[in-house]
C-alpha cells in the first residue's frame, strides 16, 4: 500500500506527458465519473484508468491499490444493495419483509455506485505516481496561477499520505505482535478489528473520553469498540 | 529455539533483502543484532514474529514453521518491541495497555489481572497502573509497551533499538529489565547501535551486513576482529579498540570487554575481586 501518492520512476508515454494534462486528465475522469451513473459507463471509466495505469508501466504496482479499493467497494456495495428498494426483487433475506430484499435495479445501482468509487479513489494515485511533486507545484503556481502557499499546503498534504500510512503500518504491527488479529484473511473480522485502532489514532490527538480503571475481559466488545457504534 | 534456515526475503516491491542466512539461536542466549542502517535488521527481527514471512527458506520458531501460523498465534512464543512504543500504546490506563495482550488471547478476567500486575511488577509500572500511559515519560512508556508483551508470557523477547533515543540512564534501565528477565531464562535478541553496549550486555553477537551474515559469535571474537566489522562501518568499543593500539595485546592483556576487565588484568586481580581492588 505504501506505493500510494508515491512517484514510481518509469519511462513511460504517460510518464511524459505534461503535469497539467494529467492534473486534467484526473479532475476530468473524477467529473466524468459524477455524470454517468449507468453501470457500463463507470465500469468502462474504471478500466479506463487501469488501461492508463497500463500504459505508465506501473500496473505491478497499482495492483494492490486496486485491490484495496476492490475490497472497499465492495464493503460500500453490500450496504448500498440493501438500500434500494425499488425493482424486481431477486432475493429476500428475511421472508416476510419488505425492507430486506435485493432487487436487480439494486444491483445495478451498487455496482455503478462501486466503480464510481474506484473511479474516485484510483484516478489521483495513477496521477502522483507519474507525476514528480515539484513539476505538480510548478505547475499549480505558475500555469493556474494558486498562490504559492495554497499549492504548497496541497502538495505538503498529499506529501504526508505515505508517511500516515507508513505510521498506520508500524501501528498495526505493533497490535498484531499483542495478538491483535489484523492479520485475519476475513474482511469483516478486519474492519471490527481495525476499530480500536482508529480510536488509538483519535487518542494520539489529544482527545481522551472517561476512563475506568480495570480491565476488559471480553476481547470482543471492549468499550472503544462500543463508543464506535455509539458515535456512528 | 529459533531456526533459521537458507533465509531469503525480499519486500513485494523489490530487491531481496536478505540472502540465504541459516543459523540457530538457543533457548536462553543473549544475542545482539548489528549492521549499518538498511543491512536488514529490522526485517530480520519482523520474520521471527510472522510478521514478514520467508521468500525463501523457513523460519520456525519452537518448531514451528511461521509459514503456517499467524503473528497472533506467535505472540504468545516471541514478544517483539517495536522501537516506538507510542505505536504500540492506545488504551486509557497502563493496566488496559499491559492487559491487552491477554485479552485477545482470550485469558479470563481473573486471568488477565494477574498478569498484568505480574508484568508489571517485572518492570516497576506498579505505581502507574491507572495512569494514563500517554502522560507519563518516555522512558516509561517504553516500559508499558514492554510489560504488555509480558503479560502474554512469551518465550523469546524481541527488541528493536530499545534504547534509541534514550538518555543513558534510560537505556541502561532497560537494559537491566532485559537482563533480569535473561536471567529467569528468556531467549533475548536485541538490535542496537550502541556497541557498548553490547559488550556490557550481549553473549553472541550476530554481525549483519547487505542482508548476509558477516559473522556469528562470541562478544569477545567479535569485537577481536576489527578487520571485518570494519568493512560494515561498525567499530568496536572503546576498550577492545584501545587494547588492540598495543600490539602485545594478544598475550599481555588477553581479550577484555569492559574497564573493569581491563582494569582486573592491569592489576592481577580478578575480575570479581575488582571492587575490593578499587
Ligand atoms: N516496508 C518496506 N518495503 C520495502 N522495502 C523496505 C521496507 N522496509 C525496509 N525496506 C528496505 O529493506 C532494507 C532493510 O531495511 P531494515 O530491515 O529496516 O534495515 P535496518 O533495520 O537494518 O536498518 C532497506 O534497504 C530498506 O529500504
Ligand atoms: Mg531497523
Amino acid at each position: 500500500m505504501s506505493i500510494v501518492a508515491n512517484y514510481l520512476n518509469r519511462d513511460s508515454v504517460i510518464h511524459r506527458l505534461h503535469p497539467l494534462t494529467k492534473l486534467f486528465w484526473s479532475l476530468w475522469v473524477m467529473g466524468l465519473s459524477f455524470l454517468f451513473s449507468d453501470l457500463w459507463s463507470l465500469a468502462a471509466l474504471f478500466f479506463s484508468v487501469v488501461a492508463i495505469a497500463a500504459m505508465a508501466r506501473m500496473l505491478r504496482e497499482m495492483v494492490p491499490v486496486f485491490k484495496g479499493l476492490f475490497f472497499f467497494a465492495l464493503f460500500f456495495w453490500a450496504f448500498q444493495v440493501l438500500l434500494i428498494a425499488e425493482g424486481r426483487p431477486l432475493l429476500t433475506l428475511i421472508p416476510g419483509n419488505p425492507g430486506l430484499r435485493i432487487t436487480d435495479r439494486g444491483v445495478f445501482i451498487a455496482t455503478a455506485m462501486g466503480f464510481r468509487l474506484m473511479v474516485i479513489a484510483s484516478s489521483f494515485p495513477v496521477l502522483l505516481a507519474t507525476t514528480q511533486m515539484k513539476d505538480l507545484v510548478v505547475v499549480l503556481v505558475e500555469k493556474l496561477k494558486i498562490p504559492y502557499s495554497y499549492a504548497f499546503m496541497f502538495i505538503t498534504s498529499l506529501r504526508f499520505i505515505p508517511t500516515f500510512m507508513n505510521e498506520m503500518e508500524q501501528i498495526i504491527q505493533a497490535q498484531c505482535s499483542r495478538a491483535h488479529r489484523l492479520d485475519s484473511r476475513n474482511f469483516v473480522t478486519r474492519f471490527f478489528f481495525n476499530l480500536p485502532l482508529g480510536h488509538s489514532v483519535v487518542d494520539y490527538v489529544g482527545e481522551k473520553g472517561g476512563t475506568d480503571g480495570h480491565i476488559h475481559g471480553n476481547p470482543r466488545f471492549r468499550h472503544w469498540e462500543t463508543d464506535v457504534f455509539a458515535s456512528l | 529455539m529459533i531456526k533459521v534456515e537458507q533465509l531469503t526475503f525480499a519486500y513485494p516491491n523489490g530487491m531481496p533483502v536478505l540472502e540465504n542466512l541459516s543459523f540457530e539461536i538457543k533457548s536462553g542466549e543473549f544475542v545482539a543484532l548489528i549492521g549499518q542502517n538498511g543491512a536488514g535488521k529490522t526485517t530480520l527481527l519482523k520474520q521471527f514474529n510472522g510478521l514478514l514471512k520467508p521468500t525463501g527458506g523457513t523460519v520456525r520458531i519452537d518448531g514451528i514453521d511461521t509459514r503456517n501460523s499467524t503473528t497472533g498465534i506467535l505472540a504468545q512464543k516471541v514478544g517483539f518491541l517495536f522501537q516506538n512504543p507510542d505505536h504500540q500504546i492506545f488504551l486509557p490506563t497502563v493496566a488496559q495497555e499491559i492487559g491487552f495482550g491477554p485479552a485477545n488471547l482470550g485469558c479470563s478476567r481473573e486471568e488477565i489481572d494477574r498478569r498484568v500486575r505480574e508484568a508489571a511488577a517485572q518492570v516497576g509500572l506498579e505505581p502507574y497502573l491507572n495512569e494514563n500511559p500517554l502522560f507519563l515519560s518516555k522512558g516509561q512508556r517504553q516500559r508499558v509497551a514492554f510489560a504488555s508483551l509480558l503479560s502474554m508470557r512469551p518465550q523469546v523477547m524481541v527488541l528493536d533499538e530499545p534504547t534509541t533515543g534514550q538518555d543513558y540512564r534510560e537505556g541502561i534501565e532497560i537494559m537491566e529489565m532485559v537482563k533480569a528477565l535473561h536471567r529467569q531464562g528468556h531467549t533475548v535478541i536485541f538490535v542496537t547501535h550502541d556497541m557498548e553496549l553490547v559488550a556490557r550486555y550481549a553473549e553472541r553477537v550476530i554481525v549483519l551486513s547487505q542482508g548476509r551474515i558477516l559473522m556469528d559469535d562470541t562478544c569477545r571474537r567479535v569485537f577481536y576482529q576489527p578487520d571485518v566489522l570494519r568493512r560494515t562501518n561498525l567499530f568496536p568499543p572503546q576498550i577492545p579498540t584501545l587494547v588492540q593500539k598495543f600490539d602485545c595485546y594478544q598475550e599481555d592483556f588477553g581479550t577484555p570487554l569492559s574497564v573493569e576487565e581491563l582494569y582486573a588484568t592491569i592489576t592481577g586481580c580478578g575480575g570479581e575481586e575488582y571492587v575490593h581492588c578499587s
